[in-house]
């Protein structure tokens, strides 16, 4: 039976890797008797990358099969519909935009949506009923690159958050007045933001405006504990940070993907989840704006999620997912 | 966003769809004549359909938009050069142009336009053009007739002096498939075509004798080849009692139907656009 997988592994950023992690699952666990060719579709054609692994490209090469079942990993605006398909599987990419009426119609008229995120299932299961959860297996390669020094933050309990800047540029800001708040009465703690996009002059800047926050809050004297790093030319080194962090937290706005989450569950490092934040609607977000509007974390709840965290007062069982394979494959 | 449609359909549809940017020319009947799918950016039904991959007939306005094009559809462009490179093309230009095209296919549709060229590589491709038949024999009854499917002023200047000497003279400003266009010209005994090469071999393939201003094949004996338009009216005044079924003519006239047979261009091309439909994008 032939299927076709689209989606945008050849990009170089985290969505082609999550993409990327996609299709070696799906290629790993497919049956035999099942074909299964790619198709790149670039999101953001600025950010393109050599292919350097044979398996995937090996797969672009055509095949004569009549295709089955169409596997699209997508925005929720570029998602295909055809009455030809017997099966028609949509891993929607999703953001922070409040998901519009025309997109849920296209999710719905799907054989299956399988989203890889607890916060986009509870979020849209109300208005689909051909909605699931899927989990899948990290597939990078997870040998270290390099050792991870941060210096003075070396030996503290590090909280760290892994995305773009410019996607969420708000939500940093957010964060980092959150977490100051939450220092001050915590010992031994650090923040670590790594990001992706980013150049010198815009890291200095968020330095700056990191140690202006604190002077607004009035706090001085103290050590600031919160550090940005730049992997915008080594986008691999998130398995190091994921190694070398504590706690990983799962709140980004760019790209509602459970790529960096898996990882971090992989290295065993625990977890703040996106779903256990509460939200509100804003019309403006990281100097966009959009009529049917964003669905931001309210900064009180960042902070209080810091604080559940610490205090282990929760009693929270994780809800399963299913593994992708069972959904794709059967 | 369309590019996924494009992506998609062009491993599940087995037809072949292209989107064309036509020449308002005979070569567009040409291409309508292949067993495939147009899709017209005049039509602006871009927005709706999808497509295989873009043809474009003007090298020179896509070179400076190509990546916005190609990177908003995501599909693979080919271009069709239809006149050999001019003379004053420096060597620096064409490795920019090289540069510039490097992953687009190049169809060069005469081995000179090929050879002027020079540009190497699995991306470019040789199919000489089909011309549909050739008119053996014919008696055409009137003298002159001027292309100016182009629209030139400066060609409809030539026309209106030659009409003042010749009264007979008559301009084609229509297009025509390149059936009719064979049919139109073979009422003349001397056509003067400055618009492309495709043109160009369809006129001879008329039986006329052609004047036109850039050498269209090699191998073809007949044509006059000019370098100034002042020049035509002598050239007229000397050919217009030499004309004959001359030999040159019936020799290149079945130069052409064995060189720029129209099955096997016809086949070539239909096998390249189903080749480049199956390769995957990549920038």
């Amino acid at each position: 039976m032939g299927n076709l997988f689209v989606g945008p592994y050849r990009q170089n950023n985290i969505i082609g890797l999550t993409s990327r992690t996609i299709f070696k699952n799906l290629l790993e666990s497919k049956p035999s008797t099942e074909d299964l060719i790619c198709r790149n579709l670039f999101i953001d054609s600025t950010v393109v990358t050599e292919l350097s692994e044979s398996d995937i490209i090996s797969h672009e090469a055509y095949s004569n099969q009549k295709i089955n079942t169409l596997i699209q990993h997508t925005p929720s605006n570029a998602i295909y519909l055809s009455k030809y398909l017997d099966n028609n599987i949509c891993i929607p990419i999703l953001n922070n935009q409040v998901i519009k009426d025309e997109d849920l119609y296209r999710l719905s008229m799907c054989t299956k949506v399988l989203v890889d995120t607890l916060l986009m299932y509870q979020r849209l299961s109300p208005y689909l009923n051909n909605i699931h959860y899927i989990g899948y297996k990290p597939k990078l390669n997870l040998a270290s690159t390099k050792d991870i020094n941060l210096g003075p933050f070396h030996s503290t309990y590090k909280f760290y958050f892994i995305g773009s800047f410019a996607k969420n540029r708000d939500l940093l800001f957010d964060l980092f007045i959150s977490f100051i708040i939450f220092s001050q009465t915590n010992d031994n703690i650090s923040l670590v933001i790594i990001l992706s996009d980013i150049d010198k002059k815009d890291l200095d800047t968020l330095q700056n405006s990191i140690n202006s926050i604190y002077k607004q809050l009035d706090i001085s004297n103290v050590f600031i504990k919160i550090t940005c790093i730049n992997i915008s030319n080594n986008l691999s080194s998130i398995i190091d940070y994921h190694k070398y962090n504590d706690v990983y937290l799962n709140i980004n706005e760019d790209n509602y993907g459970s790529l960096n989450r898996n990882y971090a569950k992989y290295f065993g490092k625990d977890i703040i989840d996106a779903h256990k934040l509460v939200y509100e609607k804003v019309f403006i977000r990281n100097n966009i704006s959009n009529y049917d509007g964003f669905l931001t974390p309210t900064q009180y709840s960042i902070f209080e999620s810091l604080i559940t965290h610490v205090s282990k007062n929760t009693n929270d069982q994780e809800q399963s997912s299913t593994p992708i394979e069972t959904l794709v494959w059967n | 966003m369309n590019s996924s449609y494009n992506i998609i359909n062009k491993v599940l549809d087995k037809n072949i769809n292209i989107l064309y940017e036509p020449t308002n020319d005979s070569f567009d009947s040409l291409m309508a004549s292949l067993p495939i799918n147009i899709v017209s950016k005049n039509n602006n039904m871009n927005s709706c359909l999808y497509y295989d991959c873009i043809l474009l007939n003007n090298w020179q306005k896509h070179i400076t938009n190509r990546t916005a094009v190609v990177s908003k559809h995501q599909i693979i462009d080919i271009l069709v050069f239809h006149d050999p490179c001019p003379d004053n093309f420096k060597k620096e230009d064409k490795i920019i142009l090289q540069n510039n095209l490097k992953t687009a296919y190049k169809i060069f549709p005469t081995a000179y336009i090929n050879q002027t060229w020079s540009i190497k590589g699995e991306f470019s491709i040789h199919i000489n053009y089909g011309i549909p038949f050739i008119v053996e024999n014919n008696t055409p009854q009137k003298n002159i007739i001027v292309v100016n499917t182009s629209k030139n002023e400066i060609i409809f200047s030539l026309y209106r002096f030659l009409k003042n000497i010749y009264p007979d003279t008559d301009i084609l400003v229509e297009t025509y498939t390149s059936d009719d266009f064979i049919q139109k010209l073979k009422e003349y005994k001397i056509v003067i075509d400055l618009t492309n090469s495709y043109n160009n071999l369809l006129a001879v393939a008329s039986g006329a004798q052609v004047i036109t201003n850039s050498i269209i094949d090699t191998n073809l004996m007949s044509p006059i080849i000019i370098q100034d338009i002042s020049v035509i009216p002598n050239i007229i005044a000397d050919t217009n009692t030499l004309y004959r079924h001359s030999k040159s003519i019936n020799n290149d006239q079945k130069y052409l139907i064995k060189q720029y047979n129209i099955d096997t261009f016809r086949s070539s091309m239909t096998n390249i656009l189903q080749k480049i439909k199956m390769e995957p994008f990549t920038l």
